[in-house]
Formats: structure tokens, C-alpha cells, sequence
């Protein structure tokens, strides 16, 4: 595992930002972050009820020490498999007794405290952080009643514009906001505030429990980090995940059929090729017994979700063995679209190959130029489709929907796992995009603004918060340390927080240049055209690899 | 102060807040028009010239918007216009004319947020009603905004459905004002139901027609929230209206403010002259207040 950690850290070219991987990179492998699966879950499913975070004031002086309680119900789950004649039959025999654990996990607390002037301070921040951030200023207002935090939630796509148009014109509406880890090179371009510089400037308003190399070190370069300088903290991290149906996936009824019609199997895909397979067989088209209408739910809309979906299926063949000698490392201001020189690369068989996979895809979806990220939701939620390629929030609105809310029972339904992938070398490479949030601050505000925001950025992104936000607002931990925890892993899925666990360190990126958005506006449709066939494949890629290059040609990487 | 002095002195708020939100946002965005200006890349970075205006009529983006936007402006507004004259010519008169007259302005009242919602949900090609509808008549589903032939279709039936009852209370007033004088007359005269049409009730609202359908080629041809909220200029860039692709670029993913801006006064100047030639050929400078 360390060494395979150490391996895609090594795909990583960028020259400041490689110098801060190989610092984490030493801290991730000590830490063991990601064996917390094997640690915690042995073959069985453990519910959790309530992550009751309890009277948490960090930073005040006189707060009593803190704890986190769980209490969780157990269930233990034995799996015995056995060989009946030539088959190899899987019994899962459950609930050998349920009973009720209650862990207290202490909480260091902060004691820690800089004056601050009086100041009103807005957060900008996207919907999915909002709920969070909104919470976080409620507690934040109560250790700092001197200062005021307002969070204005908007739409992403009203969200980058405001955050562009307030720092070029200077008025310094925003103090803080969400900074959508590729768009980090032109926030920083227009004016973001370094955090060097102000912890420079203000060391008193430094927390001494702020451990930056706590924070998860792929996102904290990737969306954070800017030539080899900090302009944000990770609120979260996040990437897209594979949810199936785990009930249709494990029913022996529907595997016999499965096996019977193609001779494998039934199993969560772990190839392209194997999910197109396994997709077909739940569209009711091709198999009138299916559960399902349709094997998946894919969206290629017009939108910002095409830039980054295409990646799950660009990614693993550019960080393939044989991508990364044809193409070099990756350099992560280009992503994976490019070459490590900045050279869009996907105008030749790779790329069409990529595009061919999801091609093949299409017939088994109900509607992927329709539909959008709500439309996929609402499909996999409906029972509509078999999988469904997403995000990690929309597992609650599944869980709703397939299980009632009962998160118990959201286990056995739902399932997760990573994006799939395509077998090089004889190695499988799995690598779902990334995305994530951190928070940034305005350079452009009076100092008393600036230093509350800081302290507030710092708050709001600190150990103990951000347990919180995954316990409360189910957004992952950026914070290594947190992945550690046992408790977090019960909150809401182990599956799911396995499978994050097991693809952070497996990502595909877009790239953060500034021309980025420029990119989306040429490459969104383009792609569309591509995909549904309305262009002809190679001269299609051809016209979007030339588009593309005249904007990334624009771009002086700060590495060379 | 004499009172003409001091009228001036009364309007001149009104002429500077005018000066200040319109002229000078005009003057401005005609000035970044001739420059590269990219929010995303740091500002403004230079001066181009008319580079940004050539680049609207190379760019194949800006091209396609142009024949959709045609498209959604001739259909829709020939189509609006035979449908509310129909409507209008059908309910005057008839019993319940003002539960009838109600309901066909409910579309317009709505929110274009809301509706564009609805139509959002009519669409869904998996669970809306308007595939579930056709599925009676044998018609497989639709990809309503994911397939090129439909998504303009879609586009143009919920622009006929929300703005048709404008046209209609138009063209309904103008029909309850026609003095009932003529119509008697014309009845004794012996005219049948389609002559009293053709020749008295259309010919009076004339003008009226002419307003109608000035009033929605202007509106159609800024058409712009009903492609944000359900095809989101989509699949490709097939609904792309001209005002869509401006803010793509200037707004959403371009940020590029030159381009938009340029592309902005391309469209000022398309309307102006559109409506120029509008009004001569409808020949309603009589109505606006000229010749």
C-alpha cells in the first residue's frame, strides 16, 4: 500500500508543489491514513446511529475539554465461502448479535484565543458548503462576538464570476470564499490573499494547532497550493465515486441470471469494459428480467460537468503505465488533458479510445445528453438505473430515497465503490476526478477584515471542524489526522468513506490554469458533439486538442 | 427662474441617473470591446483593436447561435402570432369569454423561473408527463433537451405556450374595441362570419398586429432565460441564442469580458436594425410617434 501511495505521488511533476508532496508524502505513509479500512472493518457491516459532537468551543479558553461520542449499533456479519461441485457459492450469514457501543474520542481542545478587532466579515461560499460554513460562523460568532460573519451562498455558475468581478474591480465585498480547487490559478490571478504573506504580516493570529501538514497533501497542493505559495485551506476534498445497487448486485436470483447470459460473474465493475457489460445486462432493452430500466445513469450535458466527467474515463488511460511513458508525469496546472510540457494530448487513438468506452455506454442510460447532476440523481434515486458514476453528497439523497432515510438499511441497498478503470500492463488503473473546495480570502479588505477572516478560514478548516463537517454536513475530512479516526468511518457509510480512502491518492485532475474556464466554454459542447457522434471522432478531438492548445500555449507555468 | 429653467433644473436628476446607469455603461462596455479582457486572467491585458468583433463572425459558436436565434424569432413569432389572433378571434363574444380569457393569460404570469422548472419536468425524457403522454400514441421517449432535431422544439413550445397570451390580450382588446357599429352594418349588408373577419375585425386591429409583432422579434431575439433554464444551450451548442452565448462567454465559463462585450454591441446593432426595417415594413411609424 505505502509503496503504491509512494508510486502515484511520483506521477506528480509540478516542481513547488512536488516539494510539498514529498514533505506530506513522508507524513501520509507514517500515518498509515489509509489503512484505516483494515483497521476498523472485517468483512461486516457496522451501523452507526449518531455522531453527537458534543459542546465544542475550540479556541476559547475557559471551554472544558471536548469529546466526540458515537454510539453505534453493531451487527456482525460472518461471510463463509464454499465450494459446491465446481462452483464457488458466497453465504452471507448475518446478525450473529446487535448490540449498542458507545466510544468517547477526546477532542484536544484549543486554547488559543488572538484579539481581534471588531469587523463584519461575508463568505462567499458554494451550495454544498453553505449548510457547513453557515454552522461554522454560528460557532465561530460565539468565541469572536466582536465579529460579524454573514455566508452568502450562490450557484456555482454565479458563484466563480463574483469572486472574479469583486477581486479584479478591487471592492473587497467578499472577505472569504469557496475557492473550486481548478479555478484556483485565476482566483489567484486576480487578487487572492497569500496566506504566507499574512501569517508573515500577523503571527499572533497564527493558531499553533494549525498543522498545515495535517491537511490531506494531494488536495492541499492541488487546490491550495499555488506556485509554492498558500492562498487557501481545504474546506473539503471530494471525488466521484460508483453507487450500485448492492441489493440487486448481492441477490442470488439475479446473479444466477447474470451468469447464466454471460458466463461470469456478477460483480461491482472494475473495467470500463466490464461495466459496459454489466450495464447492459440491467437495461430491461436487453434483458427484459432486469431490476432495473436502465443499467446507468450518465450525464454529458453542455454544462461544467462535462470538463470534468470526461476525466473519469481520460484519466486512468493518461495515468496508465503506458500514458504516463507516452505522455510523461503529470503536471497538476495542466491536469490530465495534458502532457507534463502542456501539450493536449488526447487527439489520437488514447483518446478515442476513452471516448469509444463511453460510447458504449451510452445505450444503457436513460437519457446522458438530458441529464445533468440532479437528473442522474433523481434516476439512480427512483430505482431507475442499476449504478449511477457520482459525487459523494448526493448518498444521502439515495439513502432517502432507496432506504427511507434509515441509514442502516441505505448499507445494504446502496453501494460504493471506486470509479472503474482500464486494465495497462496488466495493472488496473482507477482514476476518478477530483474536485473539491478550499477557502480563500480577499486582498483587497481593510487589516482588521483580513485577520478575522484568517482566523475564521482557520476555524473553519481545524481538526476538530472538520470532523464536523463529515459528521453533521457529510463533507469529507481534509484533515489527515481525521481519517484516522474510527468514528468518522461509522458516521455515515464504511463503504463509503473506504472507498474514499482507497481513491485519494488514485485521482485524475483538470487542469487549474487560469484559461481553465475558457477551456470549459470551447471544450463543453465540443465534447457533447464528440460523444454523441454529430462530429466525426478523430476530427472532432483533432478541433478540440487544437482549440484547447492555443489557450494552454497562453499559460507561463511559475515552475519554469 | 423662469418655469422653462426651471424644468430643466427638475429633469436634470433623472438625466444624470440616465447618464450614469445606461450611457456609461454603454460607453464602457464599448470601450472593453476593443480590448482583451479576461476576468479570469487577470483583467484587462490589451488593447486588440476590432480583433474581438472578427472574432464573432469566425467563431462557428457565434455563427450557430445566429441561425438558431433566426430560427426561435421567424417560428415563434409567426406561430404566436396566427395562434393569440385565433384565440382572440375564437373567444370574443363566446359564453365564458372571461373564465376563458383568464386562464390563456396564466402562462404569462408565471415566473420564467418556475416555468422553466415545469417545463424541465415535463420534459424529463425518463419521468415527464410529455413522454408518458406520447408513449399512448406508440412514440418512443424523447431526449427533449439532449437530442439536436427536439431540443429547439422544445425551446419554441414553451415560448409559444408562456408568450402567446400576451399576444392574445392584445389582440383581444383590439377586438373588444371595434365599435359594434360595423359589424351590424356589414351583417345587414349580408358579410358572412369570415368576411366580417377579413374584412373589418382584422383590418381594424392592424395595428396592433404590427405592435405584437415588433414587440416579440425584439423579445425574441434577446432570448435568453427559458434556453438557461432548460436546455442550458444544449445538446452541443444547437439552442445557443445569441444573448446565451454572451453570457457564456462574459458570465459563466468564458469570463471574457471583451468578447462578450463586443459580442453585446453586435447584437445592440442587430436589434436596432432589425427593428429599423421592422417598423418600415410594418409601416408603424404612426403608432411610435413618427412620421
Amino acid at each position: 500500500m505505502e509503496s503504491e501511495k509512494k508510486k502515484n505521488i511520483g506521477n506528480y511533476s509540478s516542481s513547488d508543489e512536488r516539494a510539498i508532496f514529498d514533505k506530506f508524502d513522508k507524513k501520509v505513509t507514517r500515518r498509515k491514513a489509509l489503512s484505516v479500512a483494515a483497521k476498523v472493518g472485517i468483512a461486516g457491516a457496522i451501523g452507526v446511529i449518531v455522531g453527537v459532537v458534543g459542546g465544542y468551543f475550540a479556541g476559547s479558553a475557559v471551554a472544558p475539554p471536548k469529546t466526540i461520542t458515537v454510539t453505534q449499533t453493531q451487527r456482525l456479519t460472518e461471510t463463509v465461502t464454499s465450494t459446491v461441485g465446481a462452483a464457488t457459492v458466497t453465504v452471507t450469514e448475518r446478525v450473529t448479535e446487535t448490540r449498542i457501543v458507545t466510544a468517547t474520542t477526546p477532542i484536544t481542545p484549543t486554547v488559543w484565543k488572538p484579539k481581534l478587532e471588531p469587523a463584519e466579515i461575508t463568505v462567499l461560499s458554494s451550495p454544498d458548503c453553505a449548510d457547513y460554513l453557515k454552522y461554522a460562523a454560528e460557532e465561530f460568532m460565539k468565541i469572536y462576538p466582536q465579529i460579524r460573519v454573514e455566508v452568502v451562498p450562490l450557484s456555482w455558475e454565479a458563484l466563480y464570476p463574483k469572486i472574479l468581478s469583486d477581486l479584479q474591480s478591487r471592492t473587497g465585498v467578499y472577505d472569504v470564499f469557496t475557492i473550486d480547487v481548478m479555478t484556483l490559478g485565476s482566483v489567484v490571478e486576480a487578487g487572492a490573499a497569500c496566506f504566507d504573506d499574512i501569517m508573515k504580516e500577523h503571527p499572533d493570529i497564527v493558531d499553533p494547532n494549525l498543522d498545515i501538514a495535517d491537511f490531506e497533501p494531494m488536495y492541499f497542493g492541488y487546490g491550495s497550493v499555488w506556485a509554492g505559495k498558500v492562498y487557501g485551506f481545504p474546506v473539503y476534498p471530494n471525488h466521484m465515486f460508483l453507487f450500485y445497487r448492492k441489493d440487486y448486485f448481492e441477490d442470488p436470483k439475479i446473479r444466477d441470471q447474470f451468469k447464466a447470459k454471460t458466463g461470469k460473474p456478477l460483480k461491482v465493475p472494475e473495467t470500463w469494459e466490464e461495466c459496459i457489460e454489466v450495464a447492459r445486462f440491467f437495461t430491461r432493452d436487453y434483458n427484459p428480467d432486469s431490476p432495473t430500466e436502465f443499467g446507468i445513469a450518465l450525464m454529458f450535458p453542455t454544462t461544467h460537468t462535462m470538463m470534468y466527467n470526461v476525466l473519469n474515463w481520460l484519466g486512468p488511460i493518461r495515468q496508465s503505465p503506458t500514458g504516463l511513458s507516452k505522455y510523461g508525469k503529470l503536471d497538476l496546472y495542466y491536469g490530465d488533458y495534458c502532457t507534463a510540457d502542456g501539450k493536449v494530448w488526447f487527439a489520437n487513438e488514447d483518446g478515442a479510445r476513452a471516448v469509444k468506452l463511453i460510447q458504449d455506454l451510452l445505450p444503457y442510460a436513460p437519457d446522458p445528453f438530458g441529464s445533468d447532476y440532479g437528473e442522474t440523481v433523481a434516476q439512480f434515486s427512483a430505482g431507475t438505473t442499476a449504478m449511477c458514476p457520482q459525487w459523494s453528497v448526493p448518498y444521502g439523497d439515495f439513502a432517502k430515497a432507496l432506504a427511507g432515510g434509515d441509514l442502516m438499511k441505505a448499507r445494504e441497498i446502496i453501494g460504493v465503490e471506486m470509479m472503474p478503470g482500464i486494465i495497462d500492463q496488466g495493472q488496473l488503473v482507477r482514476k476518478p476526478v477530483s474536485g473539491g473546495w478550499a477557502l480563500g480570502i480577499n486582498n483587497f479588505i481593510s487589516d482588521a477584515e483580513k485577520r478575522a477572516a484568517f482566523v475564521f478560514a482557520e476555524f473553519a478548516t481545524s481538526k476538530e471542524m472538520d470532523l464536523i463537517h463529515w459528521t453533521k454536513f457529510v463533507m469529507p475530512p481534509a484533515r489527515m489526522s481525521n481519517w484516522e479516526r474510527p468514528e468518522a468511518r461509522e458516521v455515515l457509510s464504511p463503504a463509503l468513506f473506504d472507498t474514499y480512502a482507497k481513491s485519494m491518492r488514485s485521482l485524475s485532475y483538470r487542469p487549474r490554469i487560469p484559461q481553465e474556464p475558457e477551456m470549459e466554454r470551447i471544450g463543453n459542447p465540443l465534447w457533447q458533439d464528440i460523444i454523441a457522434g454529430r462530429k466525426p471522432l478523430m476530427d472532432g478531438l483533432k478541433e478540440l486538442a487544437n482549440e484547447w492548445q492555443k489557450l494552454v500555449d497562453q499559460f507561463k507555468h511559475p515552475g519554469r | 427662474m423662469s418655469g422653462l429653467k426651471a424644468k430643466y433644473y427638475f429633469i436634470l436628476p433623472i438625466i444624470f441617473f440616465y447618464l450614469f446607469v445606461t450611457i456609461y455603461p454603454f460607453l464602457y462596455m464599448l470601450y472593453i470591446s476593443f480590448f482583451d479582457y479576461n476576468l479570469a486572467r487577470g483583467g484587462i491585458q490589451r488593447f486588440v483593436g476590432i480583433m474581438n468583433y472578427l472574432q464573432a463572425f469566425y467563431d462557428p459558436v457565434a455563427r450557430g447561435s445566429i441561425s438558431f436565434t433566426a430560427f426561435i424569432t421567424v417560428t415563434g413569432v409567426i406561430v404566436e402570432t396566427l395562434l393569440a389572433l385565433i384565440l382572440a378571434l375564437l373567444v370574443v363574444g363566446i359564453k365564458g369569454e372571461s373564465l376563458l380569457r383568464l386562464s390563456f393569460l396564466i402562462p404569462m404570469t408565471i415566473p420564467m423561473a418556475v416555468s422553466g422548472m415545469i417545463w424541465r419536468m415535463l420534459y424529463n425524457t425518463t419521468y415527464g408527463p410529455v413522454n408518458y403522454f406520447l408513449s399512448f400514441f406508440g412514440i418512443k421517449r424523447i431526449s427533449w433537451m439532449g437530442d439536436p432535431i427536439y431540443a429547439p422544439i422544445a425551446i419554441l413550445i414553451m415560448d409559444i405556450w408562456q408568450w402567446t397570451p400576451f399576444l392574445f390580450l392584445l389582440f383581444y382588446a383590439g377586438l373588444k374595441n371595434i365599435p359594434q357599429v360595423y359589424l351590424e352594418a356589414a351583417m345587414i349588408d349580408g358579410a358572412s362570419g369570415w368576411q366580417l373577419t377579413k374584412s373589418i375585425r382584422i383590418p381594424m386591429i392592424k395595428d396592433l398586429l404590427m405592435i405584437g409583432v415588433l414587440l416579440r422579434s425584439i423579445d425574441l431575439l434577446k432570448l435568453f432565460d427559458s434556453i438557461y433554464m432548460i436546455t442550458g444551450g444544449g445538446p452541443g451548442t444547437t439552442t445557443y441564442t445569441f444573448s446565451y452565448l454572451i453570457y457564456q462567454v462574459g458570465f459563466i465559463t468564458g469570463i471574457n469580458l471583451g468578447y462578450a462585450s463586443a459580442l453585446s454591441v453586435i447584437l445592440l446593432l442587430v436589434i436596432i436594425l432589425l427593428t429599423t426595417l421592422l417598423i418600415r415594413a410594418l409601416k408603424v411609424e404612426r403608432l411610435l410617434g413618427g412620421g
